[in-house]
């Protein structure tokens, strides 16, 4: 096994940071918030590397355990109250990520969804992944995923006046 | 617009200041964990350190205990027998040797083990063939119980020869300590 092939969580984080972050941030639509639920799922990957058998197990681990922590977060009172009440923030960090209403519309729209139709959009439309591996990464069954996708882009349409696209 | 919002998205990467500062909370977490495993393994040592002086020290206690018990039997089993064999109690006598060994007066029992002699051999008989191995310093030992003689027989395998010992003992233990005895006088 070569360097590259050898799993740890070093290399995870080399091989996906930018994946876990994305859904990090996704959910939790402030930097702030998704920095911690980014550190908590990696810190959370070293005392379960060793169980991981292949790349794609780890990928599988770092969504699933992303989205456990984001519900878990969500869970907690303070931030039920304060979800409801944020505005998709403008995220500006120097060079690396941007955004503005104006140029992203999509990605505002889909801050806009609640959160649980949020998920589905990013990880089928974004990470490309089957509505049966949403299904195991989400814990629901494939029947309760694709009415959320559904649901979802009848919200997106709305949002985005009627996209032929979606 | 799905593709757009693929794009956005690509845009999005995570901070290599965010990515330096989660590695080292990692190595934090590894070094926590390699801790807490060498911990577990000292606990684990310890309680195996403490499973086996707890066994020691009933093997010690079971000695004298044995021997202590066999004593008794011997007062008390030949004083209820000569009682009931003649049924009056007159002519009960005690001993004159009471507490003391006399190992030379015929019939008398003893706990101490007796070595019968020590043979040298050039190969090993077949009774002991099928005999589980005690292996004792280099030396391999098989034991052998003839109940009708009452009597051990330990084949031995030194580094350089090999030997038949006889002897008494009450249990195999100490017919082996007797063994290892007879050996080095042997050698």
């Amino acid at each position: 096994m070569t360097k590259e092939e050898q799993i740890t969580a070093e290399g995870a984080i080399d091989r996906y940071a930018d994946m876990v972050y994305r859904l990090a941030l996704s959910q939790m639509k402030n930097q702030s918030d998704a920095d911690d639920l980014f550190q908590e799922v990696f810190v959370r990957l070293v005392s379960h590397v060793q169980e991981l058998q292949s790349w794609e197990h780890v990928k599988a681990w770092l969504i699933r355990v992303t989205i456990n922590c984001a519900r878990k977060h969500f869970e907690l009172y303070w931030n039920k109250k304060v979800s409801y009440l944020e505005e998709p923030e403008l995220i500006a960090d120097g060079n690396e990520s941007y955004l503005m209403e104006e140029e992203h519309p999509v990605r505002v729209a889909v801050e806009q969804l609640p959160s649980k139709y949020r998920l589905i959009v990013h990880l089928f439309y974004y990470e490309q992944m089957s509505v049966s591996e949403i299904a195991w990464a989400t814990q629901q069954k494939e029947t309760t995923v694709k009415s959320q996708l559904f649901r979802a882009r009848e919200m997106l349409k709305g949002l985005l006046e009627g996209d032929p696209d979606l | 617009m799905i593709e757009q919002y693929r794009k956005d998205m690509s845009e999005v990467h995570a901070r290599t200041e965010l990515i330096q500062r989660t590695k080292v909370a990692m190595k934090q977490e590894e070094e926590r964990l390699g801790e807490k495993d060498s911990k577990e393994e000292g606990v684990q040592n310890e309680s195996a350190d403490h499973i086996i002086k707890v066994n020691s020290r009933i093997k010690r206690l079971w000695i004298p205990l044995s021997a202590a018990a066999a004593i008794l039997i011997l007062i008390a089993v030949p004083g209820v027998w000569s009682k009931s064999g003649t049924g009056t109690g007159r002519d009960i006598q005690t001993p004159a040797r009471l507490g003391q060994a006399d190992n030379n007066q015929p019939g008398f029992i003893t706990n101490e083990p007796v070595a019968k002699g020590v043979t040298e051999v050039y190969e090993m008989p077949e009774e002991f063939e099928n005999i589980k191995e005690i292996q004792k310093e280099n030396v391999v030992y098989r034991v052998l119980y003839e109940k009708e003689s009452d009597e051990w027989t330990a084949f031995i395998a030194s580094e350089n020869k090999m030997y038949l010992f006889t002897g008494e003992a009450v249990d195999e233990e100490r017919f082996l300590q007797l063994a290892e005895a007879a050996l080095k006088e042997a050698e």
